[in-house]
């Protein structure tokens, strides 16, 4: 696994997110078309951004990797876990057994789809977002817009997205999978 | 002042005069077309032109402005996205919500 770092710093995300794709581009040279390279740079800009709405000053690491046409891309770090703001309640880390009972958690969502969390176990969250056809949008359908897009956007710019937080040593994983076709 | 105006026929001209429109200006640009919005400009056109990339934070901004806009009796299109911009909105359903338009002269005209 190639690994980046990354200070922070809002000036960083795009020459950051430049240089990774143009790393990504060399080690998978002939399967990154148009919509993959739109993914990719989508899905490192959010995880850059959730980064620096969390870490403060600290450094992330970017980690990418290519199996079987699978490209891995994860962020790691030792910040704030994840805190998500369910309409019932904020999860904390470990996930309270309550919540392991329900296995699927909603996030947060609007008429055209509800980004929710699987729980795979206490420390594990699997994205993954619903989706509905909106046929006519109303003044009521604006009005009930989600205005926080980031893992919702990852979610869908992914093949499978997921999140670990590990006890002890208090490391978060984000980790967005694609799945690279052979042209 | 990130954005620069100018009125044309009926509707305000908004160009964003940023190269990354992200976490770091969003707030900025909301508090700013919060305040075009409320000085009563109804029909708002937001131009990207000079836009490489936009951020969730950026977008949720956008969103929050049309909401005020709509609320007023106004409305927001969008005009100048590059094709990665265009996808987002996409991806996030922001198409069916926004009316996106190639260029303001296009915005003008409704077409």
């Amino acid at each position: 696994m190639k690994k980046f770092v990354f200070n922070n710093e809002t000036e960083g995300i795009y020459p950051l997110t430049v240089q990774i794709i143009g790393y990504i581009k060399n080690i998978a040279k002939d399967i990154v078309d148009d919509d993959a390279d739109f993914r990719i740079k989508t899905i490192l800009i959010e995880l850059l951004t959730n980064s620096l709405k969390h870490m403060g000053t600290d450094v992330t690491n970017i980690g990418v990797d290519l199996k079987s046409n699978k490209l891995y891309i994860s962020k790691q770090d030792k910040g704030k876990p994840l805190q998500i703001n369910t309409r019932q309640a904020i999860l904390t880390w470990p996930l309270l057994t309550n919540k392991l009972a329900q296995n699927e958690i909603a996030i947060y969502g609007d008429d055209f789809g509800t980004l929710k969390g699987r729980v795979k176990n206490s420390n594990h969250l699997e994205f993954f977002t619903e989706d509905f056809d909106v046929q006519y949008v109303s003044k009521e359908t604006v009005m009930g817009l989600n205005e926080h897009y980031g893992l919702m956007i990852i979610a869908r710019a992914s093949d499978a997205f997921d999140y670990k937080h590990k006890p002890g040593t208090g490391i978060n994983t984000f980790t967005s999978v694609i799945e690279l076709k052979q042209r | 002042m990130i954005l620069r105006t100018h009125l044309l026929d009926n509707a305000l001209i908004v160009d964003i005069q940023l190269k990354e429109a992200n976490l770091s200006n969003a707030d900025q640009f909301k508090a700013e077309l919060h305040s075009l919005i409320n000085s009563g400009n109804k029909y708002v056109i937001v131009n990207f032109e000079q836009v490489i990339y936009v951020d969730s934070s950026f977008l949720g901004a956008l969103v929050s402005a049309l909401k005020l806009a709509m609320n007023n009796g106004g409305d927001i299109a969008v005009v100048g996205l590059n094709s990665d911009i265009r996808s987002l909105f996409q991806l996030v359903r922001l198409d069916k919500v926004f009316k996106i338009y190639t260029n303001t002269q296009e915005a003008l005209t409704g077409a």
